[in-house]
């Protein structure tokens, strides 16, 4: 033993030694080409090839043209950009792109994974957050990859350089070219610095290098804004981890999906993250004497604030504050005393009196984010709902969701967030994702829906005045235990940001109907959110009673009918969901959304063609609609009709090549027509991408542990301070338990 | 060097690397490994390949890594230490006392001083923490045309060290 040791170490001296020679005569290297084998030859010699031989990025996906590694120096530095420009340089410097990898938000995470698992398994984040760490090599034990690049993260010719996507699958789903600032007369990419006096003499040339049609697409973003945890990283199964561009591809503003509440303008990533706008420095890349702002802005306070970057966090909160993102109404009361409804607030006059019992039901409509509320690694950030109740001396008769002495958040504020967990049913916490088994909570507002929060109190006794009721939703970036881990408990405060909030001022007395605040959603629309907000909370009777509303304010309105027809045909009442959906249709016969949900009322009643003419409508009007390319390949697959139902389901997969009844569907369908190798394979996805059955199990031992969060987990609870006897008396239907 | 070969149980480099080192560049034996910043990256900053020396102790070590180019001598010393807690980082950040300059964003915080010339060398420290982790790190040459880039060098060190602290 000691003699085979002793001559691997001698071996392993040799080589190393072999190694450093090669890297220096590799130095006086000049043809790009042989100089980049050389180097890969070097660095292949000492690389981790854990995850097979010449496997460069994975668990991450990153991969570069040639399928080699690729010296850190062919990428030319962002300074080389900046001569020219400077207003992206400038943005850029500040952003989130340049500060991908070195923040301590983000160290702290993956050191962990590093010092537990090893540097290997980093690749899978460094795919996106340091990809040219990943493609040159860098990522293994014995490194020998001079990291000056760290600081800048994804630098101008990360982004510039990829030539082409890999699928939406996300994880750094991307292919980069060898970096290049120019093409030749032949379109042939030149790598590397050339001089400036050379790109001014082709700009055209310069950007046929530099830009690609697709760099304006969401699914150019989704190369990394969308990630899953696969089987390699976690030693587990496939794992979803955040879908944010399948949340804008759901949303209406993708125009892809006709099943949305509500339509909206065609709206990009690139059209609300990289606006527009004047430049105030040297900047070559402007069109129309604009250029689109290169710092991302979105919810990261922290990056700005750790780094001092003041323009860029006053521009991210001002741009978390500037839009109509988010509505929040104050919808409704009810009182102890009557136990009815009174609403919409505003609207709708009442009285109210010392010592009652009051409830009132706030609804936050995800008006205008192409994407959830709160997006991404939910279990990082904290959005939450603030409620407070004050009397006319400034006292504090309720609050909900404060911030705590010691920087914590109230742990049963309502919050947008998650908990995921691991087999021990513990929260997976310091972002471990690798450790992540089940979900045992996810609070979010898909894009376009609502959702209803209801909080109770009680009026003094000797309150005479108005009191002053506030319900607003704040953001703090991060989550103040995951700052506590990355800092010890000696760090400031991070900032919190309000994003939207309403507050109106309610009489002991008579409330007699107020005008609306400009902000205010008309009516109809108040209740149509409300009904889409039961809808959520599987409460179909107040879903239906709710849309009811709408029509009656709106009777053309037929996404009115529709409501009611959905809210029945999940509630199973398909003779019911059939007339409404009836009446929406002869308003406006070729609506999708109304086809979609008629067609599976057609398959319920056994009206086959029917239902596949309503689906081939809606494909024709939505081709990349996900939901109707599955529905009409399952009516086609009930019909024996394989090669339309493959058809169906391989567009499916082509839109989201992660779809669980893609890949089942397909798996019956190729074995059907005897493709038994394509069954097999669609057969493995679907197994390691389907929920594990034996999950939810982690997921009920960590919500034992937190009654806090497993009350929110219910959709109807109610925060309160009332003591629980009077809570136990109840207050109208949705009433059943509560916390402050 | 062989000292802390043995010490990580690379005994065998003991006897193989004075014969290798003979037949090839001084620069291209295998070093030891700096567990908090590579051979490399501080070889890219003192602008010529290195050695590297590292001693471990139970609360954490020293790194010191050396670049030769004929009279001019380059190093950076990197010492890493586990305190009780942050508030015995006082004796750290006494070391730069009243020159110290706040680093921004390093750490949980960091301060840089001119060390001045001393022994024929210049020398710039940066003192800091990670949480409960102090850190030093010394860059230093004899080179008078790298004086001014001192700073900038240290700097840029030290995130790469804070980095892999967190």
């Amino acid at each position: 033993m000691i003699r085979f040791t002793r001559r691997a170490g001698f071996v392993t001296v040799a080589f190393a030694a072999t190694l450093c020679f090669s890297l220096r005569t590799a130095q006086a290297q000049s043809d790009p080409t042989a100089e980049r084998k050389q180097y890969a030859d070097q660095v292949r010699q000492t690389y981790n090839f854990r995850f097979g031989d010449g496997v460069i990025s994975v668990p991450g996906n990153a991969a570069v043209e040639g399928n080699d590694f690729i010296q850190p120096g062919a990428f030319p530095n962002a300074t080389y950009c900046k001569h020219c420009h400077e207003q992206a340089y400038s943005d850029w410097r500040q952003a989130l792109h340049s500060n991908s990898f070195r923040t301590p938000f983000y160290r702290t995470s993956v050191n962990i994974l590093l010092r537990t698992k090893g540097i290997e398994f980093t690749r899978h984040c460094d795919s996106c957050h340091n990809p040219i760490a990943v493609l040159s090599g860098g990522l293994t034990q014995v490194s020998q990859v001079d990291r000056k690049f760290d600081k800048d993260g994804l630098t101008c010719t990360t982004c510039h350089s990829v030539q082409r996507l890999q699928s939406t699958s996300g994880n750094g789903g991307f292919v980069l070219g060898v970096p290049a600032v120019m093409v030749d007369e032949n379109g042939n990419r030149i790598p590397g610095e050339v001089p400036y006096e050379q790109i001014m003499q082709h700009p055209d040339r310069h950007s046929k290098a530099v830009m690609q049609g697709f760099y304006r697409t969401p699914e150019f973003c989704a190369a990394c804004h969308k990630a899953n945890l696969p089987n390699p990283l976690n030693d587990y199964k496939f794992v979803r981890a955040f879908t944010v561009f399948d949340e804008w591809q759901n949303s209406k503003f993708s125009k892809r999906n006709p099943l949305t509440f509500y339509s909206g303008p065609f709206t990009t990533c690139q059209d609300c993250h990289m606006p527009r706008g004047p430049s105030t420095l040297t900047e070559y890349g402007m069109k129309d004497n604009t250029f689109r702002s290169h710092r991302w802005m979105a919810g990261n306070t922290a990056v700005p604030y750790y780094y001092d970057f003041k323009e860029q966090l006053d521009k991210t909160i001002a741009f978390l504050k500037s839009g109509t993102y988010l509505n929040v109404d104050l919808f409704a009361l009810r009182k102890e005393s009557s136990n009815e409804m009174i609403a919409p607030l505003g609207s709708t006059p009442f009285t109210l009196a010392p010592q009652e019992k009051v409830q009132v039901m706030v609804v936050i409509q995800n008006k205008n984010i192409g994407h959830s509320l709160i997006p991404e690694v939910r279990d990082l950030y904290e959005g939450w709902v603030e409620f407070t109740v004050q009397g006319q001396d400034g006292r504090e008769i309720y609050h909900s969701g404060f911030i705590k002495p010691d920087g914590m958040l109230d742990p049963r504020a309502h919050s947008f967030t998650n908990r995921p967990v691991n087999t021990d049913g513990e929260f997976v916490d310091n972002h471990k994702v690798w450790t992540i088994h089940s979900v045992a909570y996810d609070n979010t507002v898909q894009a376009g829906r609502s959702v209803l929060v209801r909080y109770e109190f009680r009026i003094p006794p000797d309150m005479k005045g108005p009191l002053t009721v506030t319900a607003r939703v704040n953001y703090r970036h991060l989550r103040q235990s995951y700052l506590n881990n990355i800092f010890g408990m000696d760090h400031p405060l991070y900032p919190v940001v309000e994003i939207a909030s309403r507050t109106r001022v309610l009489n002991i007395g008579a409330n007699p109907a107020a005008a609306p605040d400009e902000h205010d959603n008309p009516d109809w629309m108040r209740w149509n959110n409300l009904g889409i907000a039961y809808l959520d909370q599987v409460q179909y009777a107040e879903a239906s009673q709710a849309f009811s509303e709408v029509v009656k304010l709106r009777p053309d309105y037929a996404d009115g009918y529709i409501n009611i027809g959905l809210t029945n045909m999940l509630w199973e009442k398909y003779d019911s969901a059939r007339g409404s959906l009836e009446k929406a249709l002869s308003l406006s016969p070729d609506i999708a959304r109304g086809l979609y949900y008629m067609a599976l009322v057609e398959r319920r009643q056994g009206n086959s063609d029917k239902e596949v003419a309503d689906l081939k409508k809606v494909v024709e009007q939505y081709p990349f609609s996900r939901d109707a390319r599955r529905e009409l390949g399952v009516s086609y697959y009930q019909l024996y009709r394989y090669d339309e139902a493959r058809e169906q389901f391989e567009q499916l997969q082509a839109i989201d090549p992660d779809d669980v009844s893609a890949h089942y569907n397909l798996a019956l369908i190729y074995r059907r027509m005897g493709m038994k190798d394509k069954a097999a394979e669609q057969s493995a996805q679907f197994w390691t991408k389907k929920v594990d059955p034996g999950a939810p199990t982690y997921s009920l031992d960590f919500l034992k542990k937190h009654p806090e969060i497993s009350t929110e987990s219910v959709p109807w609870h109610v925060h309160t301070d009332v003591p629980d006897d009077d809570v136990h008396a109840q207050i109208g239907s949705a009433s059943g338990g509560g916390q402050p | 060097m062989a000292y802390s070969a043995k010490r990580f149980g690379l005994w065998f480099l003991t006897f193989e690397v004075p014969l290798l080192a003979a037949l090839l560049p001084v620069s291209c034996v295998a070093d030891p490994i700096c567990p908090w910043i590579n051979a490399a990256t501080v070889g890219g900053a003192l602008e010529g390949k290195v050695t590297v020396a590292f001693s471990p102790d139970k609360d954490g070590g020293t790194c010191d890594f050396v670049r030769t180019n004929g009279e001019f001598v380059y190093g950076v010393h990197v010492l890493v230490a586990t305190m009780q807690s942050p508030a015995d980082f006082a004796p750290y950040a006494a070391r730069c006392g009243s020159r110290a300059e706040l680093l921004k964003a390093i750490g949980n915080e960091a301060y840089i001083c001119d060390l001045g010339f001393k022994d024929k060398q210049n020398a710039e420290q940066v003192v800091g923490r990670v949480r409960n982790q102090a850190f030093v790190i010394q860059v230093k040459t004899n080179d008078a045309s790298m004086r001014t880039s001192l700073h900038d060098k240290a700097v840029a060190i030290t995130e790469q060290v804070a980095g892999i602290l967190f």
